[in-house]
């Protein structure tokens, strides 16, 4: 290889932005992994936050996606567990559920102004939403 | 350019398409495979979950195991599933629904393992 391909290359891989993806659903999951990593993105995944929380010890991420329904403990308490934890203020996380907004409220479940994704969405559209979500953060 | 997916699908019709993984994954028949034998796990998780909470008459972990699996049958092009899982996860807690859903899920069983089949005789085959 070149030395100015090789650079590049350094520069590219340096400028890979990093998304940690949390859902128990495996399918997805790598269904999503897939799709990011071949739009240039580093991606961690965790099928439970136990592992995510343990990841997050030494990963910094620039976006963290995270669904809301999963077993042990929901995604809203793990954002707010991890935002004091870990500081995580100016990262942007994206909650999803296939639940719609108003009835995550009727369940007790106040998202407030965090960014929603509602399932099922289009995986081929996701790099797209994540671009514009880690430029406006 | 032509796929061995392709060959095989021009001589057997499937109930699942594999447009969406050909979208997600840029063609890659590797990442096709793995993703199709980590459906079969999640499709067979779900017939046992959601037979088992019949059986319990747990009509919330039905509802819950019903709506769980809508996105990765949506991926796969399943619609028909898909139906049956939205149609179980709304009436999963009607009293006056009971004995329909009830008959849903057996349907949902039955339509559910010829899809792993089919599956299963994909992968071998291609």
């Amino acid at each position: 290889m070149k030395p100015e391909r090789a650079v590049q290359n350094i520069k590219l891989k340096a400028q890979r932005n990093h998304v940690l993806l949390i859902d128990d659903d495996e399918f997805l999951l790598n269904a999503m992994r897939k799709k990011l990593e071949m739009a240039n993105y580093k991606v961690t995944v965790s099928t439970n936050v136990h592992d995510a929380h343990f990841k997050l010890s030494f990963i910094d991420p620039d976006l963290i996606i995270l669904d809301i329904i999963m077993p042990d403990i929901n995604g809203i308490e793990f954002m707010h567990l991890i935002n004091e934890q870990y500081s995580l203020v100016n990262t942007p996380i994206i909650l999803m559920s296939y639940l719609s907004k108003k009835k995550l409220l009727e369940m007790g479940y106040n998202i407030g102004l965090t960014r929603y994704l509602a399932k099922p969405f289009d995986i081929n559209k996701l790099p797209l939403l994540l671009n514009k979500t880690i430029v406006r953060a | 350019m032509k796929t061995k997916e392709d060959d095989y699908r021009e001589v057997v019709k499937y109930s699942f398409s594999l447009d969406q993984l050909n979208k997600i994954g840029n063609n890659n028949e590797e990442f096709n495979h793995k993703m199709i034998e980590q459906f079969i796990l999640s499709a067979v998780e779900s017939s046992k979950n959601m037979l088992s909470a019949l059986e319990e008459s747990n009509w919330v972990k039905l509802k819950s195991a019903a709506h769980k699996g809508i996105p990765s049958y949506a991926i796969m092009d399943l619609s028909e599933l898909v139906k049956f899982m939205k149609k179980i996860e709304l009436n999963a807690e009607s009293d006056s629904e009971r004995e329909n859903v009830k008959e849903l899920v057996k349907l949902f069983d039955q339509e559910n393992q010829a899809v792993i089949n089919e599956m299963g005789t994909y992968l071998k085959q291609s």
